[in-house]
């Protein structure tokens, strides 16, 4: 039998990061996978060469709608270094715990679209339910749900009182038992284990090889997590335990996200025990440098790199950012291989793309004539439909 | 290996490619070297005494007069950035995708937005850049600009690379 090329994805008008593969198929099975990015190239590296310092800062937040916390930590710790601020510790604290609340709410997002892709709708729910809780908390925080703001170069803008961290901390533990039940369901639910066992293969060679980060590394093996590898912000001052599993498959990464939940929790309560009283921020300077800095900072999804050229002046000379999705796209080819086209949807959601690129817009086309032949939804549908008919999993 | 010894290890080690070596702080250590030695110095900072595996990423930066290509290379907190620098015109870099992968999506990127050429990438299609984007206009040179009219006002689509 021939081969056929199907290309999924990019088309949608309200995603951030649309994708598009493109699939080598021998019958059911993918031979090879590539990928084409860029539908919605913000040119932000060029934009930041535009601004000052302080409007950079706005403009990171905003790389991303998930973990715009992490870029603007990355951003905000590359300029201190070349400022050479000394950050109160009580802002750091503050940095890290907003860190670790995000952490949460993105993790717990994660669950409920693998889980959404699998067609278990129900830990859906559960899942952006408990992230409704966090999402407030974070709302009560800063005053946004998205893109907190709380970042200034040399600290912190908003500082807290007792009663808020205590209505964190009670907030954050009334979810830990409904973690556990998300780890327990994984290990034990059969149509779960069914279509996450052995699925998106990625060896642990082919992880270090390829550049993966962050749970997707984690889920094959490879101990990185620069929460413990790399000292930032009082990650140091703190007990941080890297999960790390063995399985290198797509159920190897839901149990890293689902442990890391509870791990989360943990760092949370440590924030607020250990949180010392002081001022929160310092004054900064206008211009910076001239020198360059490199900043690996651990997002929910893995390493994001920021790195800054500065002249001097009042705008960086060049700033790059890596985020931490085009670092796992590779490690994504190499799971294809190998596959069936019915766990393209699995294996996707697996490495936690940001999820509006993947989960509202992808469409299948036909790449000779152009023309519609599958949408995301009806992808899903088949992939349940396969798995219902010829293994006897009931979504 | 401690971390402090592979660090020493590799400064031995790089003598030999008459790069220059710099000192950012306790952890990040930038090595410039010329172009033409650029796949032998992966090729022994990925070697399991030295341990430089993992590619972070690739920076490309332009320089005014040239441009600089960083190569961020990372074993646990350290950094090694290798920076080797190209001319302008016909600017060409060996693709050391032989001996990172990783460094695919990382070399088309730089390709699309600063036109620099890596011979002996499997595929150096576009990656970020429009399918219709004009040819020879790369947008992080700097002296990339928006495109004007005769009257001297941006027409607003369209970014030229100025002479």
């Amino acid at each position: 039998m021939s081969l056929v090329n199907i290309s999924v994805g990019p088309q949608h008008p309200a995603l951030k990061e649309p994708i598009n593969f493109t699939f080598t198929l021998d019958g059911e099975n993918i031979v090879s996978a590539d990928a084409r990015i860029g539908y919605a190239h913000r040119g932000i590296e060029k934009g930041m060469e535009r601004g000052n310092y302080v409007q950079g800062m706005f403009l990171t937040e905003r790389i991303c709608g998930i973990c715009s916390h992490a870029h603007s930590m990355a951003y905000v710790l590359g300029v201190e270094k070349l400022m050479q601020l000394e950050v109160p510790k009580r802002a750091q604290y503050i940095r890290a715990l907003l860190g670790e609340l995000e952490r949460l709410h993105s993790h717990l997002l994660w669950i409920g679209v693998a889980a959404h892709e699998v067609g278990f709708d129900t830990i859906f729910m559960y899942s952006w339910k408990d992230r409704e809780v966090v999402m407030d908390l974070l709302e009560e925080l800063s005053g946004n749900r998205v893109n907190y703001a709380v970042n200034i170069f040399g600290g912190v803008k908003r500082d807290y009182t007792k009663e808020q961290l205590d209505n964190v901390r009670a907030k954050v533990l009334s979810l830990k038992s409904r973690m556990k039940y998300y780890i327990d369901m994984a290990t034990h639910e059969p149509s779960f284990i069914a279509r996450f066992r052995d699925v998106g293969m990625l060896s642990h060679n082919k992880a270090i090889e390829l550049g993966a980060v962050g749970p997707t590394a984690r889920g094959s093996g490879v101990p990185v997590d620069h929460r413990v590898t790399d000292t930032f912000l009082i990650y140091d001052e703190l007990k941080v335990n890297m999960i790390v599993e063995e399985g290198c498959d797509a159920m190897a990464r839901y149990d890293v996200h689902a442990r890391e939940l509870l791990e989360a929790v943990k760092i949370i309560e440590q924030i607020l025990d250990q949180i010392p009283e002081g001022p929160i921020s310092v004054k900064y300077p206008r211009k910076v440098g001239p020198g360059e800095s490199i900043t690996r900072y651990e997002a929910p999804r893995g390493e994001d790199v920021h790195y800054l050229m500065a002249d001097g002046s009042d705008k960086p000379f060049r700033y790059k950012v890596r985020a931490p999705t085009l670092a796992n796209i590779p490690a994504v080819l190499e799971m294809f291989k190998n596959s069936h086209m019915a766990d393209i949807p699995v294996i996707i959601a697996s490495i936690d793309p940001c999820i509006s690129c993947t989960d509202r817009a992808v469409l299948l086309a036909d790449v000779y004539t152009g023309k519609p032949a599958m949408s995301w939804k009806e992808l899903v549908a088949y992939s349940n439909r396969y798995y219902a008919e010829n293994h006897g999993i009931k979504g | 290996m401690t971390e402090d010894t592979a660090l020493a290890l590799f400064e031995k080690d790089f003598q030999k490619f008459n790069g220059t070596l710099k000192r950012w702080n306790a952890r990040q250590v930038e090595l410039t070297v010329d172009a033409k030695h650029l796949l032998d110095v992966m090729n022994v900072a990925i070697t399991d005494e030295v341990h430089y595996k993992f590619l972070s990423t690739i920076v490309g930066v332009d320089l005014g007069d040239k441009l600089a290509v960083k190569y961020l290379l990372a074993h646990k907190s350290e950094m090694l950035v290798v920076t080797v620098q190209v001319p302008y015109d016909g600017p060409e870099l060996p693709s050391i995708t032989v001996v990172l992968p990783a460094a695919l999506l990382y070399e088309r990127e730089i390709h699309d937005l600063l036109g620099i050429v890596f011979t002996g990438h499997p595929n150096l299609a576009r990656l970020v850049l429009p399918d219709d984007w004009k040819d020879g206009v790369f947008p992080l040179r700097k002296n990339c600009v928006m495109e004007k009219d005769d009257a001297g006002k941006p027409t607003g689509a369209c970014l030229i690379n100025q002479a």
